[in-house]
């Protein structure tokens, strides 16, 4: 990576996010874009709430018959002319990747958007071997170009502004004149449409991810905006899909509820412009498309997930929702996540793919204010499940001992409701004290986190009251 | 292959192991799956939008208003006939000219383009420097405004997206109040064999866009900078 843009360490990736000016300027004009548009999407269709019950309902039955329904759909690719490959983790998936590329005789690699070949770090493995990988989407071509990795699943490229994409372009597209105009989006987008045109037509594979795998029909569906899917996977002699297991759906009619709650959940859209449903090469009388078509299947993780307590995780449909209204995400950008999966549902996939030891910030970054649970179109139990993981961190002691102690402190206490009400009392008061009759206090000895940036409200004080007051008084604030 | 047959056997086993693995468990899944396959086939036993139920007149027009919606062109005409002058008038407003590729479906030969004003046409599979490209519907969506193709030798995938502008041509008879609908009739035409789906179903909506640079939205980012979509009336 040319500029190191995560160190693994998720509050020094935050402090510096926080302290990057011209992220923070992005950030807050991405704001709340997203979320109105799906705000106004979800109120032209008022069965959304249903059709997220009936969402969950399929995922579910899909990930309780898993094995039978993979079986079922290997059998149709088959039947339809495509080839199956498996893989248990991100080596033989980059193993088999290579190996078709190279029957291919592949120079170059045309790809749509694949959020698990990014996983599996299909790119860097196909370069180190000679083989050349394009990135079509328009975001993920221009990370690529600086070689940085996404900061959001479905707008890889959202933490950079339109000057940071003009000089992107003007050191990579070499051939033409160096001082021309760059300033306008729309002339971005022009240059990279010509420059990416060239190598469309001229790559020997494309390489696709997938957003459902139909059971029924062996078909792959592919959504996509540009229009870059459905072109890269139109030209060359070999489309390559990749996919990981728990993508399946049983039949066509399944794909429509999770179609319909999608887009809407995504970008606002009522639906993607392209959605395609991929069966097979192409036939005998077809006059265009691949004649080699190949599924690669991989586990990476997702068994143990399934097996490990968090087969609701599985049902994600990567639409980004819970991303773009997480306040979390919201102030320190992708890159702080460190993985290619950010915000919340990244916080709960990341420490199950790499591991509680590497990940176990990702968890805790998090104020589990809920709203990313109530805006998943799969009813995913995120702030749950970021809790199981927090649980399994204090279990197999994977904390900082001072966290343990003052949890243990914490519990000792909570547990001893008279003597908790004792040493509450007795804080309250120093809190007083501290505060000469102000009501807040600016700085407090271990509380430098809270205090450095807003004072700390001392209960019972300037109209507010403490919490055994108000519970008391039956009022849950 | 060894590794390969290892993997998948690996796997199966893996995720038969959380779900049960004793013959009478296995049984029950499969029939579980059966089960919920002959619930979903044909008209698909889910939750039905309103706006995916509505008939008629009204089905025609919302139609329209949502392929508008999503930033198609919408012409209406009486017969195949107007269909040259009807994408000649677009390729002037949008101020294009070069090679109209047209899809060699039966009912696109023979139509009067060179009487339109269009003299560079040719028909097939698109190639680079096409610049419209003019293609039959199996099917449309009123529910989005989307229109339904599937690949053959009389429809090419290849005329979606490379050329500059698409024309996507569909019979007001063929136009479905939702997607499950637009989806049996475009298997239905292609077939029974191949378990009834084509290489590639395109359900296309809209012209091709992109707001990945400040979230400006832009259309013509890889696909087409604009769609034409012409409804031809029922007579």
């Amino acid at each position: 990576m040319s500029a190191p843009v995560a160190s693994g360490d998720f509050s020094r990736d935050a402090r510096r996010a926080l302290a990057d000016d011209r992220l923070q300027a992005v950030l807050a004009r991405f704001g709340d874009g997203f979320p109105k548009a799906r705000a106004e999407a979800i109120a032209r269709l008022p069965e959304f709430g249903a059709l997220r019950d009936e969402g969950k309902a399929i995922k579910d039955h899909a990930l309780d018959n898993l094995d039978v329904y993979l079986e079922m759909f290997e059998s149709n690719v088959i039947n339809a002319g495509g080839m199956v490959h498996w893989a248990r983790d991100a080596s033989e998936a980059r193993e088999v990747v290579l190996r078709l590329c190279r029957d291919a005789n592949a120079r170059t690699v045309t790809k749509s958007k694949s959020m698990v070949s990014e996983e599996m770090g299909i790119n860097e493995h196909l370069k180190a071997n000679g083989i050349d990988p394009i990135e079509t989407d328009l975001g993920e071509y221009i990370i690529q170009l600086r070689d940085e990795p996404p900061s959001h699943i479905i707008a890889p490229a959202i933490h950079l502004d339109k000057q940071q994409v003009a000089d992107t372009f003007r050191k990579a597209h070499t051939a033409r004149p160096a001082h021309r105009k760059l300033e306008e989006p729309r002339i971005l987008l022009d240059e990279a449409r010509e420059e990416l045109r060239t190598r469309f037509l001229e790559a020997d594979v494309s390489m696709s991810g997938a957003n459902m795998l139909v059971a029924e029909t062996g078909s792959v569906v592919v959504v996509s905006n540009e229009g870059n899917a459905d072109l890269a996977m139109a030209l060359p002699g070999t489309h390559i899909v990749i996919s990981t297991i728990e993508k399946i759906v049983p039949t066509l009619n399944d794909a429509q509820p999770i179609l319909r709650l999608l887009a809407r959940s995504a970008t606002g859209q009522d639906i993607t412009v392209y959605t395609s449903f991929i069966t097979g090469p192409r036939r005998a009388a077809d006059l265009d498309g691949p004649e080699n078509y190949h599924i690669v299947l991989v586990d990476n993780g997702r068994t143990s997930l399934f097996a490990g307590g968090f087969r609701e995780m599985l049902r994600c449909i990567r639409c980004g929702s819970c991303i773009n209204h997480c306040p979390v995400y919201n102030v320190v950008g992708g890159h702080a996540y460190n993985s290619m999966y950010e915000g919340p549902m990244g916080s709960v996939l990341t420490p199950g793919l790499r591991g509680l030891e590497t990940a176990g910030d990702l968890p805790n970054a998090s104020t589990l204010c809920g709203k990313c649970e109530t805006v998943c179109p799969m009813k995913i139990p995120l702030p749950a499940m970021l809790r199981k993981w927090r649980q399994q961190q204090i279990e197999r002691r994977l904390i900082p001992v001072t966290r343990r102690f003052g949890l243990g402190v914490w519990a000792f206490l909570v547990r001893r409701p008279r003597l908790c009400r004792i040493a509450c009392r007795f804080g309250g008061l120093a809190l007083r004290l501290g505060a000469r009759g102000r009501g807040r206090v600016a700085a407090w000895p271990l509380a430098s986190g809270w205090t450095g940036v807003r004072d700390l409200a001392v209960p019972g004080q300037s109209g507010s009251e403490t919490f055994m007051t108000a519970w008391r008084r039956g009022r849950r604030r | 292959m060894s590794t390969q047959s290892t993997a998948r056997d690996a796997i199966l086993a893996r995720v038969g192991r959380s779900l049960g693995v004793d013959e009478a468990a296995r049984c029950a899944r499969k029939k579980a799956a059966a089960d919920w396959q002959k619930a979903r086939a044909c008209d698909g036993g889910g939750i039905r939008p309103e706006r995916a139920t509505r008939n008629g007149v009204d089905r025609q027009a919302q139609f329209v208003a949502e392929a508008r919606r999503s930033r198609s062109d919408v012409v209406e005409i009486d017969g195949l006939e107007a269909l040259p002058p009807a994408v000649v008038a677009y390729m002037r407003a949008q101020d294009v000219g070069g090679v109209v590729r047209i899809a060699p479906h039966p009912d696109l030969l023979g139509l009067g383009w060179a009487d339109a004003g269009a003299h560079e046409v040719g028909f097939g599979r698109a190639m680079p420097g096409d610049v419209i490209s003019v293609v039959l519907a199996v099917a449309a969506v009123a529910e989005t405004g989307s229109v339904a193709f599937v690949s053959g030798p009389e429809s090419p995938v290849t005329l979606h997206v490379l050329p500059l502008y698409h024309v996507s041509v569909v019979y007001g008879s063929r136009i479905d109040a939702g997607h499950e609908a637009a989806m049996a009739r475009a298997r239905a035409a292609y077939g029974p064999e191949t378990a009834g789906m084509p290489r590639h179903l395109n359900i296309i909506t809209g012209p091709s866009r992109t707001a990945d640079i400040e979230q400006t939205l832009l259309m013509g980012a890889h696909g087409p900078r604009g769609e034409l979509v012409v409804v031809v009336r029922d007579r």
